[in-house]
């Protein structure tokens, strides 16, 4: 059936639709209907194929390992060679035919045999070369077949195999900063956008993540930045990223909404990092090449304003998180909480930083801000407390107070949380 | 172009990395002057993962001194190992340079990666003997001919040669104009038992 997320979402806003004059409450039923007719045999068999592709690959796979050692040389290439032609073969003859989601199911088969082949053929020839080339090879085969046929199956297990490929030369080979993996991420993003596959672009996103968790050591080397400096990059970077975003959404590019999302989370991390920034930090090489990114931070919200993509109160918040990340490196202790004053002075304005993620939220009607906003207070609040009773933290006063305070605020929280939600809509307050 | 015909260009090219990495290795074969290298003992605790065993060589380290010009080599770096025979009949490492050189008649050009660069390793002789105690840098070099595949099950017996020091087996490597290697046959004894070819 179709994303029960889609139609709950739908619901919520046909009721206002209705209430506000723009929709027949008489089609209510039916335009629900519509929107969730489930098309089973579809989608259904096209999960039972491409299920039964892989395990068809696996047999394969399964029975050559069995009887590799009976094998000649020529018998193993007829049988890689073959397999590989006839799951292709068979995704033309269906295609043709119109057995899309079936094609699709041995298209995926052929990707499959396509990297098992690669293994295959270097064992047959003892060939022992930069093991993660050949992840590389056969990702750029799954992108080929991805871009050509298009195949989104093809490009999401491409995805995986390049996510593998940059995890082996940054753990294995100690690669400081894995380049080459953005260009494969780039024509796999683009790729996605073009296919109009969502999902597929959720995934891309994922491997940025996926990227930055094993580079930003070497991206802060590469920068001459310390650990605050890094910090405080990320933070300028990604709301640059969340204004820019914004911009997109408000002219209806579709997928720019959860582009500003994962802006928002990766932005929110960072600040939420900063309050445990030592200095000294990169120096003057840094506080430059921040006050670049902070000055492209400022444009960004500046046009994002004049083209009213953001409200007033966004474009203060914003550049107020700017103004304190560029000063948060010049101002932290050498050791983390040796400045006492900067630890509270950072505590209030992470707390202020997640209200203004809740207000945007609110602003926008936009449930994940809003989510995340008290996630955020929840998070902030938890780690000012064991800060600071830490002291106590063997005796039985910590435990009761703690468990009081953890109740006091996880009701406080999601009183606000429901309250704010449900006056935005009437069937919110839903997590 | 119908879906039909790009997926037939998706197999075909496909067919051709797959077929490219079969030739390459086969032209190697075929138009490589055969060397013969000693093999060295593996720790015997990374001996033989799944079914091929990791064979390491004289030539997998080579000393610093041996790599001309500026900078220092680093981890990563592509090298061209200059090989030639010596009276055993083994060939070993003369000198390590950056670019594809000029050889004499008795020299071929190995080309290899600087996996790791090491400080203060003892230094072998020929017959693994230590010469040197510690305090050299030396280079550890992969060629890509550092795998062997074999029937699984049956990589135990060329464990326990390859561990018997470098006199029992011998290694015959192609090595072709490019500097690309490729194993061309065992050699156990002083008799061949393997030859690799394209069937």
């Amino acid at each position: 059936m179709r994303n029960p997320l889609y139609l709950a979402q739908l619901k919520r806003d046909l009721e206002r639709w209705i209430a506000e004059g723009l929709v027949d409450a008489r089609h209510r039923e039916a335009i629900l209907a519509n929107a969730g007719e489930i098309r089973l045999g579809a989608s259904l068999s096209g999960i039972f194929f491409t299920l039964g592709a892989a395990s068809l690959g696996v047999a394969a796979l399964a029975f050559v390992a069995a009887n590799w050692q009976g094998l000649g040389k020529l018998a193993r290439l007829v049988v890689l060679f073959g397999a590989m032609w006839l799951a292709y073969g068979a995704a033309m003859h269906l295609t043709a035919r119109g057995r899309t989601a079936l094609g699709q199911a041995f298209v995926l088969l052929g990707v499959a045999l396509f990297g098992a082949n690669i293994n295959l053929v270097a064992q047959t020839y003892h060939i022992s070369a930069h093991a993660p080339d050949g992840f590389l090879l056969w990702a750029g085969g799954a992108l080929l077949a991805a871009a050509l046929v298009p195949s989104r199956a093809a490009l999401a297990v491409g995805l995986l195999i390049a996510a593998y490929w940059t995890w082996m030369e940054s753990l294995d080979f100690d690669v400081a900063i894995h380049w080459p993996y953005l260009a494969y991420l780039a024509l796999a993003t683009f790729l996605a956008h073009r296919l109009r596959w969502w999902a597929g672009l959720h995934l891309a996103m994922l491997s940025v993540l996926n990227w930055l968790l094993a580079n930003t050591g070497g991206l802060a080397d590469a920068l001459g930045l310390e650990a605050a400096d890094m910090i405080a990059f990320y933070v300028l970077a990604w709301l640059t990223v969340m204004a820019l975003a914004q911009i997109a959404a408000a002219r209806g590019y579709p997928f720019a909404r959860a582009l500003a999302h994962y802006a928002a989370f990766l932005l929110a991390v960072a600040v939420f990092c900063l309050q445990f920034a030592e200095s000294p930090a990169g120096g003057r090489q840094a506080f430059v090449l921040n006050a670049g990114v902070a000055g492209a931070a400022i444009v960004a919200l500046a046009f994002a304003r004049l083209r009213q993509a953001i409200a007033p109160i966004e474009l203060l918040g914003g550049l107020a998180t700017a103004a304190v990340a560029l000063a948060v490196p010049l101002l932290a202790g050498t050791e983390p909480g040796e400045n006492l004053l900067f630890a509270w002075a950072a505590g209030a304005l992470v707390i202020a930083f997640f209200v203004w993620i809740v207000a945007v939220g609110a602003g926008r009607d936009d449930r994940f801000l809003v989510n995340w906003g008290f996630v955020g207070l929840g998070a902030e609040a938890l780690w000012l407390y064991t800060e600071t009773f830490d002291t106590f933290l063997d005796s039985a006063l910590f435990f009761f107070a703690g468990g009081v305070f953890l109740i006091a605020l996880g009701y406080v929280l999601e009183r606000a949380r429901r309250h704010l939600l449900a006056r935005k809509d009437p069937g919110g307050g839903r997590p | 172009m119908t879906r039909s015909w790009r997926i037939l260009v998706v197999v075909l090219v496909q067919t051709a990395v797959l077929a490219g990495m079969i030739g390459a290795k086969v032209w190697t074969l075929e138009t490589g002057r055969e060397v013969l290298l000693a093999t060295e003992p593996v720790d015997p605790t990374d001996l033989l993962r799944g079914d091929y065993v990791d064979l390491a060589y004289e030539i997998s380290l080579v000393n610093v001194d041996l790599l001309e010009g500026a900078p220092p080599a680093r981890e990563g770096e592509r090298l061209y190992v200059v090989l030639a025979p010596e009276e055993d009949g083994l060939w070993r490492a003369r000198r390590a340079v950056r670019a594809l050189p000029p050889r004499s008649a008795d020299e071929v050009a190995i080309r290899g990666r600087v996996e790791q660069v090491r400080e203060t390793a003892p230094v072998f002789d020929g017959d693994g003997q230590v010469v040197q105690e510690g305090h050299a840098t030396r280079l550890r070099m992969s060629y890509g001919i550092e795998s062997y595949f074999v029937p699984e099950g049956t990589g135990g017996a060329l464990e326990a040669l390859r561990n018997e020091g470098n006199t029992r087996l011998r290694i015959l490597v192609a090595v072709d104009g490019r500097g690309s290697a490729a194993i061309k046959g065992l050699i156990v004894d002083g008799k061949l038992v393997a030859r690799e070819g394209l069937f």
